[in-house]
């Protein structure tokens, strides 16, 4: 049985200040993520020092140079909140991490929470720029003008299973999911041949099969090896090459299958998977087809859908649970919705338009279009592509449907509202939030698995929590009672 | 450059089905394989058909009224650069 499969996302968010042409982008982020009403008193580092983005998980490691912000720079670019979360300036955008999570659908309720997030900072940022001007942020993947910027899954996986495995394995599956988890997106990208209309925000920018880049010449399987945990056990899989997806019931089912097909590759459970002739290809051919009917070719000489790829997957998922009665929870919902979708996606994909973030924008976009006698090169379709993005719920395209009940929900308020302040309980994600509001100032600075305190005499106490499954509310609760300073924890923790 | 003449919508692709009448479809193939199509269930059909299109109606009307003006200029202006 495998270890408990840790998650969590990062969504790099577009920016745009309305009334400034020339506005300043880095500035503009960094405004966004200290006007958020966290605790803004709270004075703390993101710990770089066991950062290692350079280390590839093929075996080696690029001498390369990777800049650390100074102090006064970190203190700026990077919030660390009280449920767990990251919220910082990456390059050009502002970014948010969700947490770790134990399961799919806390990841979603705390990647709604990450948009509430920086909906509030945008209010907040809004009140100090120069009266006529507006910060509009949209979560997507694309600018229309051949720049495409991300969002990451991350997926804890046992060290033991090869990375090569992992590839082939995964490989095909992630070419094809972007029929259930595609966002959407009018027009081409990069050079590639022109279609009105396609599936993925993401495919056109993707170039090779494996490598260490996220910037340029993207590859479908990132190799970055920097795991934020125990090195000798566990690997943590950066999947880059997934839209941002506005509907819930879509990152439910872009996340929760990944999850499936992980487990299964991990328990050796997964035989080797139809093996593409060119991936990249296939990726791209896929997208361009929202009728999902293009059949790509095999290494074998055959040909396959992407509705028969993902049959391939799901196949072995229903084995899976078969065999696997005490698998986790939620693997059943998961694999019933995937079988589902993939069956009325075979009959017509428009039959998704409540569920699939690629359908429900062809939706609107076609009788916006028929209702308006207006085209694909209509201007305003294309705005309906970036504002079906708008993060704000008045002007967000995705949001006008939510609200008229036209999209699948798999989450209720309560569920969003509260991740904005509380950790998942069942993560160590619960041990960096608790400390973070009970002991504020006199944390020194924080990272994925350590977290510093400075207690005043002498010098600054990490103490570092390279397991993930452990620093949750069961382990630590009582340790954190009886602690009333982080003097009084740290010296709780070593005696 | 976007244009500013606009083209009559034509599906490029076979089979794409606004998702309406994709439903509507799906019912009248059930009921084609029924011995009797009753004239209260063509009715409800016709009713239901005509609701999805009112709500269509006034979804794409919403869509309008918060949709940002000045369309062309504004996505002429976003650009993103640097990206992961």
């Amino acid at each position: 049985m495998a270890l408990p499969k840790i998650i969590g996302s990062e969504t790099e968010y577009g920016l745009v200040v309305q009334n400034d042409p020339d506005f300043d982008s880095i500035a503009t982020s960094l405004l966004l993520v200290n006007s958020y009403n966290a605790d803004q008193g709270l004075r703390l580092l993101w710990d770089y020092d066991q950062e290692d983005p350079l280390v590839d998980a093929r075996g080696f490691e690029l001498d390369d140079e990777y800049d650390v912000p100074d102090h006064q720079d970190n203190m700026a670019i990077n919030k660390i909140l009280p449920n767990g979360a990251r919220f910082y300036v990456d390059h050009a955008h502002p970014e948010f991490s969700t947490p770790e999570c134990s399961n799919v659908l806390d990841l979603l309720r705390y990647e709604k929470a990450g948009d509430r997030i920086l909906n509030l900072s945008r209010l907040g940022a809004n009140q100090l720029i120069p009266p006529g001007r507006s910060i509009v942020i949209y979560k997507n993947n694309s600018d229309q003008k051949g720049n495409s910027y991300g969002y990451h899954e991350n997926y804890l996986l046992d060290r033991r299973t090869p990375f090569q495995t992992i590839a082939e394995r995964f490989m095909p599956f992630l070419v094809s999911r972007q029929i259930f988890c595609g966002a959407g997106k009018v027009g081409v990208e990069n050079g590639t041949g022109y279609v009105p209309y396609q599936i993925s925000q993401r495919a056109d920018f993707f170039e090779t099969e494996m490598g260490l880049d996220t910037m340029v010449k993207r590859p479908i399987i990132n190799t970055r090896d920097e795991p934020h945990a125990n090195r000798d056990r566990y690997r943590r899989l950066h999947v880059i090459i997934g839209d941002a997806n506005m509907s819930e019931y879509t990152t439910y089912l872009k996340v929760g299958t990944a999850l499936v097909v992980l487990q299964m590759i991990e328990d050796a459970f997964l035989p080797d998977p139809p093996a593409l002739r060119n991936p990249v290809r296939a990726l791209r051919d896929i997208s361009h087809d929202p009728t999902c009917k293009v059949a790509v070719p095999m290494k074998n000489g055959s040909t396959m859908t992407a509705i028969e790829l993902q049959r391939w997957y799901h196949e072995m998922a229903l084995r899976y649970l078969a065999q696997h009665p005490d698998c986790h929870p939620t693997y059943p919902a998961i694999v019933q919705e995937w079988g589902t979708v993939l069956e009325r996606l075979a009959e017509d994909p428009m039959q998704l338009c409540r569920e699939i973030d690629w359908v429900m924008k062809l939706h609107i976009l076609t009788n916006y279009m028929e209702r308006r006698g207006s085209g694909w090169d209509d201007p305003r379709i294309a705005m309906m592509d970036l504002q079906y993005h708008d993060i704000r719920p008045e002007k967000g395209l995705y949001y006008v449907l939510e609200r008229s009940g036209a999209a699948r929900r798999m989450l209720v308020e309560e569920d969003i509202v509260r991740s904005m302040e509380d950790p998942p309980e069942d993560t160590r994600a619960y041990f960096r939030g608790q400390c973070l509001k009970k002991f504020k100032n006199q944390i020194f600075g924080v990272n994925w698995d350590s977290i510093s305190f400075n207690i005043g005499d002498g010098p600054i106490k990490r103490i570092m929590m390279e397991e993930p499954t452990r620093g949750t509310k069961r382990h630590v609760q009582q340790l954190l009672d009886r602690s009333d300073t982080a003097a009084a924890l740290v010296a709780n923790i070593v005696t | 450059m976007l244009q500013t003449q606009t083209i009559a919508a034509r599906p490029a692709w076979a089979g794409i089905v606004t998702c309406a009448e994709g439903g509507q479809q799906q019912v009248r193939r059930t009921s084609d394989a029924q011995t009797e199509t009753t004239t209260t269930s063509a009715n409800n059909l016709s009713a239901k058909g005509e609701k999805l299109r009112d709500e269509m109606d006034a979804l794409i009307d919403e869509i309008d009224e918060v949709l940002e003006e000045n369309a062309e200029e504004f996505v002429k202006n976003y650009v993103q650069r640097g990206g992961e």
